[in-house]
């Protein structure tokens, strides 16, 4: 290590600094959970980020958007701009490429990451940054949080965490994203309305999400997932975040979806 | 341009698997590792999909290398190439932990290797992947260059290995 700023995690492995701070991330989407990563990534010692969401903070954010302030608000802050800010007050000389925009806008930026945490709306905005990580060969986190309200027995807190590699099983496999509810998500015009968010939950599901990506990038806990797929569950009425049942019935490690030729820009081929 | 190869982690272990075989009489394996060519804002990728170990009938029993490949061998390369123009890279591997690098012997049949698979499919980018157990490098030449790249290879899975030579 070569600093003391990351003394207390050097149990990292020697070249755990080095390859973070190598790391080129992405993070689409940086409202309530995306903001919370953008933040621990920056302490960890992350050095290049590449940030992409279109929209500005509303007063509606302020509840979990991490580094927003009022003033933010007054002034319509792009929420791309806030977590710069935030990561730039942690690490001042992090390379830091605001796209304030869709990541399909500028899709080139997107593959040359090496990692891409989503924190997206919905299955479509999801399955699309999926395929687009398996074309160009990218890990995926993906992180989603919501409340239901069904019958009379109260709100129901549920969330997962989502890490999907190259060649193992998409999130399709895991029956995360089912073309049912891509069709059901399409008939209401892609519209997943505001969904309920929480800064608490988001901070549970965020801080799974970065913890995942450093265990894949340092391989500290020497541990492989049998199932080359990690997918957790969150209950955010017990607060218990698990393997999700799901994983049980996964029939192979491989993915069923993407074959091994379905990578790099779909061009014409000579004739 | 700078060039990344995204090698997925079970490609690799299947080819360091293959290359560790032993051969009746040839010292070392070698195979041939296709893929596409991709474009990102920075840097050109490549990303292999399939590796095709060389059968043991198409090695030479010559004392003087470690493994040569006969005529038949290249000639499948190449019409597989030609075929269904993709990326196609020699793979060969150093025994021993760490990063490595071409030896002399290498150098000169990469050079050989490499512009012949240019002609063949001019829209990809071909050469040579080295393995050691653990990483990978490689040197390849990009449509149009008449000399090789010295590319990066991440290796990608659990864990993800980020290349960052610079
Ligand atoms: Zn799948």
């Amino acid at each position: 290590m070569s600093s003391d700023r990351f003394s207390r995690q050097s149990f990292l492995g020697s070249r755990a600094e080095e390859a973070l701070a190598a790391a080129k991330v992405a993070i689409v989407g940086l409202g309530g959970g995306g903001s919370h990563v953008a933040q621990q990534l920056a302490h960890l010692g992350f050095r290049h980020f590449k940030l992409f969401d279109g929209d500005l903070i509303e007063d509606s954010n302020l509840n979990r958007l991490v580094g927003g302030t009022e003033l933010d608000v007054t002034m319509a802050t792009p929420k791309v701009i806030i977590a710069e800010r935030v990561i730039r007050s942690v690490a001042p000389t992090a390379y830091v490429e605001r796209y304030q925009a869709r990541w399909q806008d500028h899709p080139e930026a997107l593959r040359s990451c090496d990692l891409i945490f989503g924190n997206v709306d919905g299955y479509r905005q999801r399955w699309e940054l999926q395929v687009c990580s398996r074309r160009y060969c990218i890990p995926y986190v993906d992180i989603g949080l919501d409340v239901a309200e069904v019958g009379d027995e109260g709100p129901k807190m549920r969330g997962q965490v989502i890490l999907t590699v190259p060649g193992g099983p998409c999130m399709k496999c895991v029956d995360f994203i089912t073309d049912e509810n891509l069709d059901e998500e399409g008939a209401r015009y892609g519209d997943a309305g505001p969904r309920p968010q929480v800064v608490w939950a988001n901070g549970v599901l965020a801080s799974t999400a970065v913890g995942l990506a450093v265990d894949l990038l340092t391989g500290w806990t020497r541990s492989v997932p049998s199932e080359r797929v990690v997918y957790l569950s969150y209950d955010g009425n017990t607060g218990v975040l698990a393997p999700d049942k799901r994983l049980r019935y996964l029939k192979s490690s491989s993915c069923r979806h993407f074959t091994a030729e379905d990578v790099g820009d779909r061009a014409l081929r000579p004739a | 341009m700078s060039v990344l190869v995204r090698l997925r982690r079970d490609l690799f272990d299947a080819m360091v698997a293959d290359l560790c075989r032993p051969h009746p009489f040839a010292l070392e394996r070698v195979g041939f590792l296709y893929g596409k060519l991709a474009r990102a804002l920075d840097l050109r990728l490549v990303i292999p999909f399939e590796y095709v170990p060389v059968p043991d009938e198409q090695y030479l029993d010559e004392p003087d290398a470690a493994a040569t490949i006969n005529a038949d061998a290249l000639f499948d390369a190449h019409q597989r190439t030609r075929r269904a123009q993709d990326c196609c890279l020699h793979v060969h591997m150093h025994l021993g932990e760490g990063s490595t690098w071409f030896g002399t012997t290498d150098l000169k049949t990469l050079r050989r290797i490499g512009p012949s698979l240019q002609r063949m499919a001019k829209g990809g980018a071909h050469g040579g992947l080295v393995l050691s157990l653990s990483t990978a490098s490689t040197l390849l030449w990009l449509p149009g260059d008449t000399e090789p790249s010295r590319g990066r290879v991440s290796i990608v899975g659990f864990p993800t290995s980020v290349d960052w030579r610079r």
